[in-house]
């Protein structure tokens, strides 16, 4: 890099005045030894400047770059797909299904950070879910980029976790909102329509390692007996085929679980003996159900 | 002296040196006071800071020159190359003793008995003997813009930063130059005749009136026999007024 070479004009203790080359007056501040009419050098300076403009404009390309490259992928609610950055923020935003778009549509997630995306989401998403009176259990995955980071994709879903958490609470606020508003207009018709029949979502919470609660039976039931029971009677019904054909005519059986068994009771429908006693008499009733059919058969076959 | 023509000092110091070489021992005092500024420059740059004539290092440099009267032979090439060599060997021998006999730590002379142990050639002594010679012009230079009541510290404020402006100031004070009347209204009035500008060469006015006191030392810079300073102003001796 080229310098200027000026002409001290005059000088102080800590400044000189140079004619520049171009014609131009300029005071410097120097503490070197300077003569009058001596030639003063200016230090070129420019490359440093340079160089640092290279720098920072090196830093800035490649922050920018790796700002806008994805770390890891989180999916969330089974139908949107986020592009993580290292700094945890939304970068890309994918969907799988046209419900997911229809609520990714109205949300802006780009640069957010994660939770706060998640939030978003499933605050959306809870608010749709509670308007067509379905529940879609959340289902929180991560898939990142380099393997070798574990704890990556535990803090993504920590943040995740955090992000439900907090919609769910938000939801939960509102619909207790929604349930007063809804309990106003009945008392107002003076309608006496059970609570059963409110349309109210229900909000699963999940809890920190990711997995559903299950609902909790009651107390009241003895879950031991109920095993007990349910093994014996296993071990103790022969199905009879016919039994077999009949109940797959007549469809699936749906079970129900009894509200309260007393294995003392004989009237009991889980009780071995009274079950036993039942297939007995479907038994004996199939054989005679046969017997008819086949005697009608023979009517039929005889007469012309 | 002027110390601008190199040929010139050239033949004042053979002059002197026949004079001495003659019996004349006048001579020698006589090129000496000449010779002097030359000799503490050559002083200022061995040591490296500025040397005064009340200092012990002048006298070992007027010391120095006297001898390089003396022994100089015209055969051995220039005069101001001989002469700055002797101050320079003799300035590197004083601070040598002076060294010496002080009580400073072994490690300081060694660092500082480097830059005294360096030869240097011709281009030491020439570049001296020019920055003298600017150091002239510029002393003159200065003399003549007092009548104007100009300092330095004034031009370095009013002088035009954008190279645009600087051209077109250095355009204006080109045109003073080429022009008599202009040239002798600016020495006799001591101001720039800005109407007469204005008139008849449709000069900016704002421009004349805002760099005034840049036009006036280029104009006596180009006027006066200044040629290093002369270098670093454009010669724009009859400017172009369309132009301006």
């Amino acid at each position: 890099m080229l310098s200027k070479k000026g002409i001290v004009m005059d000088k102080g203790k800590d400044w000189a005045i140079i004619l520049m080359p171009d014609g131009g007056y300029k005071k410097i501040k120097t503490n070197a030894y300077l003569e009058i009419g001596e030639l003063y050098q200016e230090k070129a300076n420019l490359p440093i400047k340079y160089v640092a403009a290279a720098v920072i404009l090196l830093a800035v390309v490649l922050s920018t770059l790796d700002y806008f490259s994805v770390q890891a992928y989180a999916e969330v609610a089974n139908f949107a797909e986020l592009g993580i950055n290292r700094w945890g923020r939304v970068i890309s935003v994918h969907t799988k299904n046209n419900d997911g778009q229809r609520i990714l549509n109205s949300l802006d997630l780009k640069n957010d950070k994660l939770e706060l995306a998640v939030e978003k989401i499933w605050t959306q998403s809870l608010k749709d879910e509670a308007r067509s009176k379905t529940i879609h259990i959340p289902k929180l995955s991560v898939v990142t980029a380099n393997k070798a980071k574990p704890e990556l994709e535990e803090k993504i879903l920590d943040k995740m976790d955090r992000g439900l958490q907090k919609a769910i609470k938000n939801q939960k606020i509102q619909v207790k909102h929604d349930r007063i508003e809804h309990d106003k207009v009945k008392d107002r018709l003076n309608n006496s329509v059970s609570p059963q029949e409110e349309a109210t979502p229900v909000v699963i919470p999940l809890h920190k390692n990711h997995e559903i609660q299950t609902p909790k039976l009651d107390p009241g039931i003895n879950k031991e007996l109920i095993k007990e029971n349910l093994k014996n009677v296993d071990q103790n019904i022969k199905i009879d085929p016919t039994i077999i054909n009949n109940a797959d005519r007549a469809g699936p059986v749906k079970p129900s679980i009894p509200d309260a068994i007393d294995p003392s009771n004989p009237t009991d429908r889980f009780n071995p003996d009274k079950i036993h006693s039942d297939l007995e008499s479907d038994r004996t009733n199939g054989k005679d159900k046969i017997k008819q059919n086949t005697v009608n058969k023979d009517k039929d076959a005889a007469q012309p | 002296m002027n110390l601008s023509n190199q040929t010139e000092i050239d033949y004042l110091v053979q002059a002197a040196w026949n004079d001495y070489q003659s019996g004349n021992q006048a001579a020698l005092d006589k090129i000496l006071e000449h010779l002097m500024p030359f000799g503490l420059r050559v002083c200022a740059k061995t040591c490296g800071r500025y040397i005064n004539k009340d200092d012990e290092e002048a006298g070992v440099a007027m010391l120095a020159i006297l001898e390089a009267l003396e022994k100089y032979d015209p055969a051995q090439g220039p005069f101001w190359v001989f002469s700055g060599q002797v101050i320079r060997n003799r300035i590197i021998d004083y601070k040598r003793k002076e060294k010496k006999q002080s009580l400073l730590p072994l490690a300081f002379l060694n660092r500082n008995s480097s830059y005294l142990a360096e030869k240097v050639d011709n281009h030491f002594f020439e570049d001296i003997i020019d920055d003298l010679a600017r150091k002239q012009e510029i002393e003159k230079l200065n003399t003549l813009l007092l009548d104007f009541d100009i300092c330095f510290e004034d031009l370095v404020q009013n002088s035009p930063h954008q190279p645009r402006s600087r051209e077109s100031a250095q355009k204006i004070a080109g045109l003073i130059v080429a022009n008599e009347p202009l040239r002798h209204y600016m020495l006799e009035k001591k101001m720039l005749p800005l109407k007469e500008l204005e008139d008849k060469w449709q000069v900016n006015r704002k421009i004349a009136d805002r760099y005034r006191k840049y036009i006036i030392t280029t104009v006596l810079i180009n006027l006066n026999d200044f040629p290093y300073l002369k270098s670093y102003i454009l010669p724009l001796q009859g400017g172009n007024k369309n132009a301006i």
